[in-house]
């Protein structure tokens, strides 16, 4: 009864929420076209670039080193890229959820959304640059949007749990950049996970984007199934931090408006 | 029930109250509190002292203490109050933008709150467009809005400035707008907080008489404002807030008189 209540409150919600949306994809894509341009070619450029740095070393480890880093890169800029746009999307709508009551995750969710439409438009460029690269095409591509899904649970969580303690760490920003020095160094992005020792490589599984990046590739470099046991762990990390996200934010709602 | 699905401050949408039994109350406040954690003035020195002799790190500031009152379906309650004394807190906790430290709130239907230093505008949007998204922000579509924005502009006497961006817009024009949004939206609790002290004494007694109508089509009305006449006018109850509590709830013209007498014997 309660629950069924709380989602008719949020169904109430739904045009504001298309008005929102409208006005951040208006904001991010239209308004800045030049912006958007370099947005959309920086992942290409870093692919071209990278690969002519790194090919030859992972050679006996990688066959197709241009796809390999393109499906790290797409999947490492969405999770990173998500929650930093969403860490300020409540503090930006300050106007709105200081005047009347609104359902505040609204506005993460939003953020988080534009960034997945983002992720959809890299994931069919991977169709050419696999045809480029003569990648093996199969059914397997069919849990591509699954796999978006599941980033998308993940980053909303996330974004959802930056965004809570953003109006009260003036700085989560800048420690959130450093932070993601480390997980980027932390994900294999442009190694395979091959070259670290397996003495140490469990503590690598503990970063998600792992899981997420070794699906895409076994789909897309591969042209197989991704393991049960893959998909299970990124389906659990998802939810988990999406749960945990929704948890913290509910939380501190009422103690980070008086900061916002 | 696990965190993120309980909620202390429980909204009701259909009119059926926590223990399932219809509500005629409008809004139901049991001793609501609300309590600001602030941190010491002096940052990490302050903490590293207290955390040392083992004292409380954060101060407490009590902004409400143990708030009660009911409000039924088609009356109207006045919040007096000296400047600082809770007025503003407890109606956004009611309208649900803040919720209460401890007790519960519970309201039926849906809220049109009107605050005087926050409507809610966008900037740089036009007048017509801030109508509509006032109107989603509350939770109803465009075109609802669209059927009602006529009688909307014409009550907020804002005919020509119809294409105007609300930044372009007086306090006044604006305080207009936004109260003429929430009379017109079908909302069962109107909150006003002083979002009339800027408007003209003709278009205050414009609201008053729209606000009468409300009330008698069953709508509640909080209202807060410095004019007597006004509440007088348009409540038949009163509370007088002091320092986050209740000081006195009698009939309007009794607390406003107790008020008046009480603020001038002090000077």
């Amino acid at each position: 009864m309660f629950i069924i209540e709380k989602i008719e409150n949020e169904i109430k919600y739904f045009d504001f929420f298309k008005r929102i949306l409208k006005r951040g994809f208006k904001r991010r894509f239209v308004k800045a076209p030049l912006k958007t341009a370099l947005t959309a070619l920086c992942p290409l450029l870093l692919m071209a670039l990278t690969t002519i740095i790194f090919s030859k070393s992972f050679e006996d480890k990688v066959d197709n080193y241009p796809l390999f880093f393109f499906c790290g890169e797409i999947i490492f800029l969405f999770l990173f890229g998500s929650a930093y746009s969403a860490m300020d999307s409540v503090r930006e709508n300050a106007v709105y959820i200081k005047s009347v009551y609104l359902p505040k995750h609204l506005f993460v969710l939003s953020s988080v959304l534009q960034s997945a439409v983002l992720m959809v438009f890299f994931t069919i460029i991977i169709l050419p640059i696999m045809l480029f690269t003569s990648a093996p095409f199969s059914s397997a591509m069919l849990l591509l949007p699954l796999l978006i899904v599941l980033m998308f649970m993940f980053a909303f969580g996330f974004s959802l749990i930056l965004a809570a303690y953003k109006p009260i760490i003036k700085r989560l920003r800048l420690i959130y950049v450093v932070f993601s020095f480390v997980w980027l160094i932390g994900s294999p992005v442009f190694y395979p996970m091959e070259i670290i020792p397996e003495k140490i490589r469990f503590i690598f599984s503990v970063n998600p984007a792992v899981h997420y990046m070794e699906i895409m590739r076994t789909i897309c470099c591969l042209g197989s199934m991704p393991s049960e046991t893959a998909l299970i762990r990124a389906s659990v990390y998802s939810l988990l931090v999406m749960l945990l996200g929704i948890s913290v934010f509910k939380a501190r709602e009422n103690k980070f408006l008086m900061n916002v | 029930m696990p965190p993120f699905l309980y909620c202390e401050h429980y909204v009701s949408l259909k009119g059926i109250g926590m223990k399932g039994k219809p509500m005629t109350t409008a809004i139901k406040a049991e001793n609501v509190s609300l309590i600001y954690n602030v941190p010491p003035k002096n940052g990490v020195k302050d903490f590293a002292a207290r955390l040392i002799k083992r004292e409380p790190l954060l101060d407490k500031i009590e902004i409400l203490k143990n708030i009660s009152f009911t409000l039924e379906k088609g009356s109207a309650l006045a919040l007096i109050g000296a400047n600082g004394a809770g007025k503003t807190t407890l109606l956004k906790l009611i309208s649900g933008i803040m919720t209460p430290t401890s007790g519960r709130i519970v309201t039926k239907g849906c809220i049109s709150p009107v605050f005087a230093e926050n409507k809610g505008f966008n900037p740089s949007m036009s007048v017509k467009n801030n109508v509509y998204l006032a109107g989603s922000m509350h939770g109803f579509s465009r075109e609802y809005m669209k059927k009602r924005i006529r009688s909307i502009v014409e009550f907020a006497e804002l005919e020509e400035h119809l294409n105007t961006p609300v930044k372009k817009c007086s306090p006044d024009m604006t305080s207009r707008l936004a109260f003429a949004i929430a009379a017109f939206l079908k909302t069962d609790i109107i909150i006003v907080d002083e979002a009339l002290s800027v408007c003209g004494e003709k278009f205050c007694d414009k609201c008053v008489k729209k606000m009468s109508e409300m009330k008698a089509n069953g709508t509640a009305i909080l209202f807060v404002s410095y004019s007597g006449e006004q509440i007088i006018k348009l409540c038949e109850k009163a509370m007088w807030l002091e320092n986050g509590e209740v000081k006195m709830t009698d009939s309007a013209e009794n607390t406003c008189k107790a008020y008046n007498e009480f603020y001038e014997s002090l000077s």
